[in-house]
């Protein structure tokens, strides 16, 4: 178990359900780093995201009784940061939607080969600056591919935890996952390509 | 075993990096690939672009998370006191 799983593990549920602010304080310091980090990617605004964090955190203390455990707190949590950052989103019409275009459909033949004009990477292009792309590319991508890139790559969140805070099914998070993936390698590899 | 088109074959590179394809589509992918340079480039794009997926958090992951702490903390006595 790692020293973050154990700290999880021993978490004061009681001393959260009866308001005790040491609790509270050992719970914020845990997981608010993370969950700020997640609010700041998905809305793209420190200032935002800290509102935003703030609001779900009060909110979670409200609703704590109804807290049941079967997800992990961290996952609960998550869950409603993520509901607060959305609505944020949708409240500026900045919400993105999964788009149904395909970035990669135009780089095969009618035979489903790959056409001529296969994107090729610079050889040498250095860690940094790949990096640098890719962060770029995922601030580009829609909400919906987002989110589930930093939940599972950046936050290492499991499928099942991925599912229980965001609510959708392992099928649909599946096809996110690889749709966000290909939007990733397209706009990395080929930048050209609308995400 | 038929051809594999690369467009079918690609469809499939997320199951199998994260581990979830099944033992016949990770035969049917891996032979595909030894074939086709073409989709063993993509392939390791695709796992490049992953890996790098990874490491968008960490530098942009606040440290200084103490102020908004407060904050709610403040925000939940004054709501338990009215
Ligand atoms: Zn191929």
């Amino acid at each position: 178990m790692t020293r973050a799983a154990a700290a999880a593990a021993a978490l004061d549920i009681e001393g959260l359900k009866a308001g005790d602010s040491g609790a509270w304080r050992e719970v914020m310091s845990l997981h608010g780093p993370s969950l700020l980090g997640y609010a700041t990617r998905m809305l793209g605004s420190r200032t935002t995201a800290e509102e935003v964090v703030q609001d779900a955190l009060v909110k979670a203390y409200k609703a704590i009784d109804r807290f049941d455990g079967r997800a992990s707190l961290k996952t609960w949590m998550i869950r409603i940061v993520h509901n607060r950052a959305i609505d944020e989103l949708r409240r500026n019409k900045r919400y993105v939607d999964l788009p149904d275009d395909d970035p990669e459909a135009s780089y095969f033949d009618g035979r489903g080969k790959w056409a001529e004009g296969f994107p090729t990477p610079e050889k040498h292009i250095d860690a940094k600056r790949r990096l640098a792309q890719v962060r770029e590319a995922m601030d580009g991508l829609a909400h919906s591919h987002r989110e589930v890139l930093l939940l599972k790559e950046v936050h290492g969140l499991s499928t099942d935890q991925i599912c229980e805070a965001l609510e959708i099914s392992p099928g649909n998070l599946r096809i996110r996952i690889h749709r966000a993936r290909k939007a990733l390698r397209a706009a990395v590899v080929d930048p050209g390509t609308e995400a | 075993m038929p051809f594999r088109k690369c467009n079918n074959v690609i469809e499939e590179v997320s199951a199998i990096i994260d581990g979830e394809a099944g033992a016949i589509a990770c035969a049917r992918f891996f032979g595909h690939l030894a074939m086709c340079d073409q989709c063993t480039r993509y392939f390791e794009q695709f796992k490049e672009v992953r890996a790098a997926a990874a490491h968008v958090g960490p530098e942009d992951l606040p440290t200084d998370f103490d102020h908004v702490m407060e904050d709610v903390l403040a925000r939940i006595a004054e709501e338990s006191k009215g």
